[in-house]
């Protein structure tokens, strides 16, 4: 089966690192979509030394509609060539385009939530609540700050 | 060494790059600092912006001066290094609100370092006398994991297509014994399974279409009769069998499901397709033709139950496509006199093999014999 790891450059990306290692991972094929400076594009064994992964411009998201629909057909596109079958993301403006090409695509979508917040919720977890399939929380007091529909399945700490 | 890491955000952290740059000079060990987006460049330490990796720096330094983000969960477990951390903070224009502050908090108090969000109380005498290593508990990133592992699991494509599906339901084992009862004209499934298996038996009623089906078959023993009747097989012999198609055009479907069951070993599973109970069935000419009935949900679960079996696995496969299959076939047959592949739109209904659906054309179960 194929995932595709979503998260936005720094501390996103650091927490899938951590979660995702091979034992997580398994027989299953990964791809991760994420941020960098200098990189853009499909790199080959990237991630983890076996995975491909693709890199977007770091912050050019922002608030602006244009360039959140380029990315969401660059989105889209990719998750049909790689033949994503789920979708985990981790937080910040790139898992929004994400989050809505699975709801599109009909892809299982995972939103967990960044470990950094503790007390409040953030506006990107909150626009993601409304489309991901399976939204988690890492801290057990975040469970009734977003709505009924979030998990609690553990946490980085 | 005494690293300071501000990260790669990009906003500044001069606050805490000058108090440090401050006091360098009463510190008598050698700083170095990653300064990261700050404009401020300090004169008593070195330092440097970017780096596309830190892991030298920690792995040689004494002590740790992180920002209060994801680097400090990494750092502290990584590298068993003392840690200090200063959160990053709104008024100051380092970041875009003030969360840094409330990890900072949280994660000062759950592992015992120190977390200064005043860079003042940050001073020559503490970096030299402070030792605190952070404690993490592993016990919920292993429980995050184990979830993680578990739902990839319960997402796991069933099958590619419609044969993959039914030979992953067969489960094939190097000691089984295997009957099919009902051969197709091309036995696709039977082609995998022969190689598998210990033994492969075949039933149909139909001589012609065995003959046909021998081409394709090496190993499988091919048995000419009929179940509901002739006493043909031997009982408590077979570990699975598989029934694709067949209950439908029974009469008696319940005795049948008897009869196979004293096939069976205990344990052994069977696994059936029937036609559900779909608008589509309606426009099916082959519905008229030659099936008894139609099954729904509840029906083939009450048959199951009364002729002894328990239900493993329940889905329903299929969508209009194989209605269109059907209506090309037979145009091909009858107007061009020219035979077709009967899977012309084989994708749109191979989606449906890949998951459990609630709605369908196919009911399909696997149950135990108890």
């Amino acid at each position: 089966m194929n995932i595709a790891l979503v998260a936005s450059k720094g501390g996103h990306l650091g927490q899938m690192k951590l979660i995702f290692t091979e034992k997580v991972l398994e027989d299953n094929r990964a791809i991760l979509i994420t941020e960098d400076f200098f990189k853009r594009g499909l790199v080959p064994r990237a991630f983890l030394g076996i995975f491909p992964a693709f890199y977007f411009a770091p912050d050019v998201l922002k608030l602006n509609p244009f360039r959140y629909l380029k990315t969401l057909i660059a989105m889209i596109r990719l998750f049909k060539g790689e033949r994503v079958e789920a979708i985990v993301t981790n937080g910040a403006q790139l898992s929004i385009p994400a989050v809505i090409a699975g709801r599109l695509l009909s892809i299982p979508v995972v939103f967990m939530d960044t470990i950094i917040r503790v007390k409040t919720p953030n506006w990107s977890a909150r626009f993601c609540y409304l489309f991901a399939d399976r939204f988690l929380v890492q801290h057990r007091e975040m469970m009734h700050k977003y709505g009924k529909k979030s998990e609690y399945w553990g946490g980085v700490l | 060494m005494i690293f300071v890491a501000v990260g790669t955000h990009d906003g500044q952290f001069d606050r805490l790059i000058r108090r440090i740059d401050e006091i360098a000079p009463y510190v008598k060990e050698s700083i170095v600092a990653q300064i990261g987006a700050g404009t401020y460049k300090p004169k008593n330490i070195k330092f440097f912006d970017f780096a596309p990796n830190l892991d030298e720096y920690y792995r040689q330094a004494r002590l740790v001066i992180v920002q209060s983000a994801t680097s400090l969960i990494e750092v502290s477990m990584n590298y068993q290094k003392p840690v200090i951390t200063v959160p990053r903070q709104k008024k100051y224009g380092e970041h875009i609100n003030d969360h840094q502050v409330e990890f900072g908090e949280f994660f000062a108090k759950k592992t015992g370092i120190s977390c200064f969000v005043d860079v003042k109380k940050i001073t020559p005498e503490l970096l030299k006398t402070y030792k605190t290593v952070p404690e993490i508990d592993l016990a919920n990133l292993e429980k995050l994991r184990e979830n993680y592992r578990a739902f990839f699991k319960s997402i796991a494509p069933l099958g590619k297509d419609r044969i993959d599906y039914f030979v992953n339901l067969v489960d094939p084992k190097k000691t089984d014994k295997v009957l099919n009862i009902g051969i197709s004209n091309i036995p696709e499934i039977e082609m995998i399974l022969e190689d598998k298996v210990r033994e492969c038996w075949t039933v149909d009623i139909d001589g012609p279409k065995l003959k046909k089906a021998a081409h394709y078959l090496h190993k499988t023993k091919l048995v000419e009769g009929d179940i509901t009747k002739d006493n043909l097989l031997k009982k408590n012999y077979y570990d699975k069998i598989v029934m694709c198609e067949v209950l439908e055009h029974l009469k008696n479907d319940d005795r049948v499901l008897m009869g196979i069951r004293s096939l069976l070993k205990p344990r052994g599973k069977l696994i059936i397709s029937v036609p559900n109970n779909h608008f589509l069935h309606y426009l099916h000419p082959v519905t008229y033709m030659q099936h008894e009935r139609q099954y729904t949900n509840h029906s083939v679960r009450d048959l199951m139950k009364k002729t002894g079996f328990k239900i493993e696995h329940f889905n329903v496969v299929e969508c209009w496509t194989l209605l269109a299959n059907l209506y090309v076939h037979l145009f091909y047959k009858y107007f061009l006199g020219k035979s077709k592949n009967f899977l012309t739109f084989g994708r749109r209904a191979n989606r449906s093999y890949r998951q459990i659906n609630k709605g369908g054309l196919d009911i399909v179960v696997r149950a135990v014999k108890i």
